[in-house]
């Protein structure tokens, strides 16, 4: 009985850990989906209001789920005004962000690399420049949402059967 | 100045400037009060104009006459501190900029200079900043208290003109003339008044808001052309007075008649070093002849110093001595 109940516990481990990874892949999108939107709020704040980079960070900060610590600690740093450029706060934000709990694990390197991008880009250039980076930006992130959604059907469904089948196989060598 | 106002201007400075130059002038041993430029230079020596003097600033903050000893600007502390001027967010002056200027918080002055993308014979944005002057906003309260007394006419004013060449104050005393006429006091009662300010210099606004003190009665237009907005200003917020910087075109002059015969009082400024000179100008010297102004002030000779004021038939009503103290200087 004993046996059996641990043989369950292993199996459901197994399960239970490719449901996380599956997860990962979900949670992926969601903040490149975020961060998607955040960059069109940057583009209509600048395009129609030619809002301040500041009062902007702090509306994504406190629009934003995912990223609101991040667009919230990047307006806070730039209102101190100690000095420091934009892309040098936005650049340890984002190295922040990207160690925090589960995006250390969804976060890709290509995700913070254009994240950091994105900061050196930033409020350095005239409006018409701006706007074409940010566009430019925005295809280039509609893409990865793309590729990950793609990869997310195939890897979550392999991430849950490798999961269940390897708490299985562990079961079965174990018991 | 106050210590701590001494202080606030200071840091109000130093934190528009790059790391390395916030470094240098933090060093400096320099009073802000009298600090008037800064001048910012790709590959060239950083200088200041202090106390009406130029100086080269070495690198520990030392003031020198001789270039070699300054501090040479670099690109990067040129880009770092345009960032810092226009508060991470270049995109938003561009209006400002495409008129060679940015005014900050404390109404300092940011030129710019460097290449101007220009279509169809306008300009249409500038590329590569590689020349700042940060002018200090300079804000001298009291310096029209001589004058009111000549332009008042009990509890309303002549309309005036003021004359003087370049830099010898007349928008610092236009200033202070809209503070005192605005507030009222010594027995006058304050009047509304609207100004009409096309280069930001008279309210020097950031974010809207005036930086400099223009009285507790005054509208302002901020980098409003003078012709439309002093119309729009008498349709709107019914002015008795309005103020103008620096007229001189065929359009200020015709909208400046408009407003004066709403029965609105005007005071202007315009660029000239003699009443001879107004005269022998074609849109200005009908305005003479014609007797539209009932008050000219001539500044002149020093900045800041009254040479004279005349009534509408050119007979001077005050000469220089009348203004005595301070060497004769109001601002």
């Amino acid at each position: 009985m004993l046996k059996l109940a641990g043989a369950c516990l292993v199996i459901a481990g197994g399960a239970g850990i490719g449901w996380y990874m599956a997860q990962l892949y979900a949670l992926r999108i969601r903040l490149l989906r975020e961060l998607n939107q955040a960059i069109q709020l940057l583009y209509g704040e600048i395009e129609y209001a030619a809002t301040d980079m500041v009062e902007i960070l702090w509306l994504l900060g406190e629009r934003g789920e995912y990223f609101r610590p991040f667009f919230g600690q990047v307006a806070r740093s730039l209102e101190e005004r100690n000095g420091e450029p934009l892309y040098h706060i936005w650049e340890r934000e984002a190295d922040r962000l990207s160690r925090t709990g589960e995006n250390r694990l969804a976060f890709t390197r290509e995700d913070i690399r254009f994240l950091k991008g994105l900061g050196k880009n930033l409020g350095n250039v005239d409006r018409a420049t701006q706007l074409h980076t940010l566009g430019s930006f925005q295809r280039q992130l509609e893409g990865m949402i793309a590729q990950a959604e793609e990869s997310c059907r195939g890897q979550a469904k392999i991430c849950r059967v490798v999961g269940t089948v390897g708490g299985l196989l562990t079961a079965v060598l174990l018991f | 100045m106050k210590k701590g106002q001494h202080d606030h201007r200071r840091e109000e400075i130093l934190q528009i400037l790059s790391v390395r130059l916030r470094r240098i002038l933090e060093y400096a041993d320099i009073d802000y009060a009298h600090l008037q430029e800064i001048r910012i230079r790709i590959g060239a020596p950083l200088m200041i104009l202090y106390r009406g003097e130029e100086y080269f600033v070495t690198e520990k903050g030392g003031l020198a006459s001789h270039p070699a000893d300054a501090h040479t600007v670099t690109l990067a502390e040129l880009r770092e501190t345009m960032e810092f001027v226009s508060n991470y967010s270049l995109y938003a002056f561009e209006e400002e900029l495409r008129h060679g200027f940015v005014t900050i918080q404390g109404g300092h002055r940011v030129g710019v200079a460097g290449k101007m993308i220009v279509e169809r014979n306008q300009i249409k944005s500038i590329r590569h900043i590689s020349f700042l002057n940060i002018r200090l906003a300079h804000q001298v309260l009291g310096c029209a208290d001589r004058l009111l007394p000549y332009v008042r006419r009990g509890d309303s004013l002549y309309h005036t003109l003021i004359i003087s060449p370049p830099r010898c104050g007349k928008t610092t005393l236009l200033r202070d003339m809209i503070r005192q006429l605005s507030n009222g006091g010594n027995g006058c009662k304050g009047m509304t008044v609207g100004v009409v300010d096309e280069r930001s210099e008279l309210g020097a606004c950031y974010l809207g808001r005036p930086q400099n003190d223009l009285g507790c009665r005054t509208d302002i237009l901020d980098c409003c052309p003078k012709e439309e907005g002093m119309m729009m200003l008498v349709r709107s917020m019914a002015p008795k007075v309005i103020a103008v910087d620096e007229i001189g075109s065929r359009s200020d002059v015709e909208a400046l008649e408009y407003v004066m015969n709403c029965g609105v009082r005007v005071v202007a400024t315009v660029h000239g070093d003699s009443m001879e000179d107004i005269e022998n100008k074609p849109v200005m010297g009908r305005l003479v002849k014609e007797r539209i102004f009932q008050r000219y002030v001539l500044l002149g000779g020093q900045a800041g110093k009254i040479q004279a004021v005349f009534d509408e038939r050119g007979s001077c009503l005050a000469w220089e001595k009348d203004f005595a103290g301070m060497g004769g200087r109001v601002c």
